[in-house]
């Protein structure tokens, strides 16, 4: 039973473990809280499931599909929202809210309100782990999930632009003076970011009913463990996705569902009072 | 006035991790007394400044005010001990004008209460606040400017408008911060008598300058900081004339 | 508008700030601003009189309501000048205790709406308290998770609130043997505390606290250097805001006489925002305005489709933040402000 238990929440994990890797990146480097990213997500799982059933194209072309779409929203959605209204020293979170706002109607204008689904690849061939049973493809999702954090840790360490990056968001003056241009790195943040969003809205989509507002909750818990696991950190990440995701799914498997949600944001609210730089974040100054 | 000392700073000490900036710190000062505070750069003076209006909490020491223990508290309760500061960095409300400024550097002696909330405050009280708004703007100089916005004065007058601000709550000490920072002579000669006319009134003036002509030419007593530690301690003729402080500027454009 | 004309709008919208902010005119003579406002008042007292449509009256009862709801969040997002997210889950505490207490403790009408105002007020400070020690960031998201919270209490504590299918039959308000049942009457009662929170909130304004909380808004270490005690004021502030989304959830439960939690979810809070923003804020026509426009705008889309309503105040949200943001009265005033030589 527990074992049951603890793999169907692995899978849903692993997808706020991709969307988290997405915000953490954009929050740490640009500071930016990106709610926008909920449409990123609706966005990754609209386009896969739209390449698969209409264009008759293979999963893996649908994923190809749905991370250049998301990866083309993320990034104009910094050029004609976020950087005006930084300009202006407004509120970037409300900004976002307002283009989750937009292009979650214009999709349910577009889409109608039914929930999409269609079948996920591998069929239905499983794999058992002791005592437990866990779909094949479900597995090849956790596996991409968990590839994805080293991937993007050697990005962000090993290769000039993702250096490039960490200075930015370490020391946005003093990258500017050695010549890293804020506008490169903001492009890159950003599409990455995205990237990683609209994958995991994708990867998300054969599984789940989607409609025009998919992706809210995933945006929400994932801002819950970027926020306790530590802004702009990987490591925060995975802690935090262990806590949150395997702490709601013990709470909904052994006690309710609606109450595993509760106990995210009692968490999350302790955690913005007690220690609200979060488990691995630095104190503003 | 009574024997004790308005001011009295003992063993003060502040790190930040393994960096001290203010390394067992002990002065006092006398009430009316205009104590200056100076030093090179990062020797460690707006520090020392934080430290005693309350902006940070020291590693060590103490702070007593008027014979009582302030070390630590809250900066807007040493406020309302009759402790007014200005900022370096010059804050003030820029959005709001001139007037609007003072009447809120007023606001420890505006008469409050439930019955003026939703009454208005009597005639009394609007022209006692007025007044005091009035005379705080003669004082400063900035009769013409009253209605325009903060932050659309001259940076000289905007330093002047700091200074007013502080003496809205009617403090017994005025701490200013680099008040003659970047002004001109014409506008240091300005602040400099303003400086010596609260301290006419009986007000206790402490500063902290880069300006070494200004400060000796207006305050009592002197203070010297290298280091973050006191390397002299007496009236600006004294002081002038102290090996150790010229070591310390030597080589060092502060002055 | 472009980026040159933007500095003009702030300045002469907020010089005008030094004095109390009653209209837009503030230029003119005392007695054109007394006229016009008693105009104003004439119009909605005796206008509606001459409202026939049934459907008009509903409308104008939930602006009402909405513009209860805009006053009292602008404490908080036009004086302190932080954003909060989460408004409708206190009106919602407001409407469930009113509506609960009257249909099964017996309680008056006046009685659930002093009650539900109360507990509103007590989750403000309760909220407020620590959250208020943060920065404005953690502020915004701790009010949107907050929101979220209610929310789920309402939907999910059943046996209290029936959960997600809603709270049905709650009794039409009856204040000294008067029951408000049409929609006209219930209109003349939502005035009525229109007018009581216009009136606590132009006190606001123009009193002590009102500049108090302008100058934490401004800088607020300057105010606490000056000796003002910011935390408190602005949980006071706070609390203020949260009373009146108590009050206005109370009179929407015994309007509709029917509640659900869909009624309090995050997009009513964002909506809100909206009004207050669009409107302008920090003024008192502001909450007035901005609510008059989109509830109209939002209550006529849901004739037909929901989703274009939607749209259009996404889209006013974000112009508003990038080219607008005093509003539709910094707009006003600056325009009247430049015409003066």
């Amino acid at each position: 039973m527990l074992t049951q238990v603890l793999l169907n929440g692995l899978f849903a994990s692993s997808l706020y473990c991709l969307v988290a890797l997405g915000l953490t990146l954009i929050l740490g480097v640009m500071d930016i809280a990106d709610f926008a990213q909920g449409a990123t997500y609706m966005l990754g799982a609209f386009v896969a499931f739209l390449a698969v059933t209409q264009l008759g194209l293979d999963f893996h072309w649908a994923l190809l599909l749905a991370i250049l779409a998301a990866v083309v929203l993320g990034v104009a959605n910094n050029q004609l929202i976020y950087q005006p209204v930084m300009r202006r020293s407004a509120n970037t979170l409300i900004a976002a809210l307002g283009v989750l706002l937009i292009v979650q109607n214009v999709a349910l204008m577009i889409f109608g309100s039914e929930f999409q689904t269609y079948s996920a690849p591998f069929g239905r061939e499983v794999v058992e782990i002791g005592s437990g049973v866990i779909p094949l493809y479900k597995v090849s999702v956790i596996a991409i999930s968990m590839a994805a954090v080293p991937l993007v840790w050697v990005f962000l360490s090993k290769t000039a632009t993702g250096k490039a990056i960490r200075a930015m968001s370490q020391n946005k003056e003093g990258a500017a003076i050695v010549g890293i241009g804020s506008r490169e790195v903001s492009l890159v943040t950003f599409a990455l970011g995205s990237a990683l969003v609209g994958l995991a809205g994708a990867l998300a989509s054969p599984v789940y009913a989607f409609d025009a507002f998919f992706g809210a909750d995933a945006i929400v818990k994932a801002f819950t463990i970027v926020i306790v696991g530590g802004m702009g950190s990987i490591a925060g990440v995975l802690v935090g996705v262990a806590i949150i995701g395997f702490g709601e799914n013990l709470v909904s498997g052994y006690i309710s569902t609606e109450y595993s949600t509760l106990v995210t944001f009692v968490l999350l609210i302790a955690v913005l009072f007690l220690r609200p730089q979060g488990i691995f974040g630095k104190r503003h100054a | 006035m009574n024997g004790q000392p308005m001011l009295k700073v003992a063993g003060l000490r502040r790190h930040f991790g393994g960096f001290v900036a203010v390394d067992n710190v002990s002065f006092e000062q006398r009430q009316g007394e205009i104590l200056g505070l100076v030093g090179p750069n990062g020797a460690g003076k707006s520090t020392i400044f934080n430290l005693v209006s309350g902006f940070i909490r020291p590693s060590a020491g103490k702070v007593e005010y008027r014979g009582r223990d302030i070390t630590g508290m809250d900066f807007h309760e040493v406020a309302r001990l009759g402790v007014a500061r200005s900022f370096q960095l010059n804050k003030l409300f820029g959005g709001l004008s001139v007037e609007e400024n003072i009447r809120i550097g007023c606001h420890l002696h505006e008469p409050a209460g439930l019955r003026r909330f939703f009454f208005g405050a009597g005639r009394e009280d609007r022209d006692a606040l007025q007044g005091r708004v009035n005379s705080i703007i003669d004082r400063i100089g900035v009769h013409a400017l009253r209605h325009q916005r903060a932050d659309e004065l001259s940076y000289g007058d905007q330093k002047l408008l700091g200074i007013g601000i502080t003496l809205g709550s009617q403090p017994d000490l005025v701490m200013l911060d680099e008040p003659f920072a970047g002004m001109n002579q014409t506008e240091t000669l300005r602040c400099a008598d303003l400086v010596r006319g609260i301290a006419k009134e009986g007000k206790t003036v402490f500063l902290v300058d880069h300006n070494m002509r200004a400060i000796m030419g207006i305050c009592d007593r002197v203070l010297v900081l290298n280091f973050g530690a006191l390397v002299a301690d007496g009236p600006p003729a004294e002081i002038q004339s102290n090996r150790a402080v010229i070591e310390c500027y030597l080589g060092s454009r502060a002055c | 508008m472009s980026a040159a004309r933007i500095p003009v709008a702030d300045r002469a919208s907020v010089t005008q700030a030094a004095e109390p902010p009653l209209a837009p005119t503030a230029g003119m003579s005392r007695y054109i601003r007394l006229g016009a406002a008693v105009l104003a008042l004439l119009a909605v007292v005796v206008g509606p009189l001459f409202v026939q449509s049934t459907l008009i009256q509903h409308f104008l009862v939930l602006i009402g309501i909405n513009v209860i709801l805009v006053l009292s969040l602008d404490l908080v997002v036009g004086m302190l000048g932080l954003s909060a997210l989460g408004h409708a889950g206190f009106m919602g505490i407001g409407a469930y205790t009113s509506a609960l207490l009257v249909m099964n403790q017996g309680f008056s009408f006046l009685g659930g709406l002093v009650a539900g105002t109360a507990l509103a007020t007590f989750f403000g400070v309760l909220i407020g308290y620590p959250s208020l020690r943060l920065g404005g960031h953690f502020f915004v998201v701790v009010t949107f998770i907050v929101g979220i919270v209610f929310n789920l209490l309402f939907t999910n504590l059943v046996e209290i609130t029936k959960g997600p299918m809603g709270l049905p039959g709650i009794p039409a308000p009856e204040i000294a043997g008067h029951v408000f049942h049409d929609k006209l009457s219930y209109y003349y009662l939502v005035l009525a505390f229109i007018l009581l929170v216009l009136f606590v909130k132009w006190r606001i304004h123009g009193s002590r606290m009102g500049r108090a909380l302008t100058a934490i808004r401004e800088e607020e270490d300057l105010a606490r250097a000056v000796g003002i005690r910011s935390h408190r004021y602005k949980v006071a502030a706070f609390a203020l805001s949260t009373a009146g989304a108590g009050l206005a959830g109370a009179l929407y439960a015994h309007y509709l006489r029917f509640i659900g939690p869909a009624s309090f979810d995050f997009l009513h809070s964002f909506d809100l925002f909206v009004m207050n923003l669009l409107g302008g804020k920090g003024t008192l026509l502001g909450p007035i305005i901005g609510p008059v426009l989109l509830t109209t705008i939002d209550q006529a889309s849901q004739l037909f489709r929901p989703e274009p309503a939607r749209i259009v105040f996404g889209v006013c949200l974000i112009l508003i933040i990038i080219y607008m943001p005093q509003g539709i009265i910094g707009l006003v005033r600056a325009l009247i402000g430049r015409r003066r030589p």
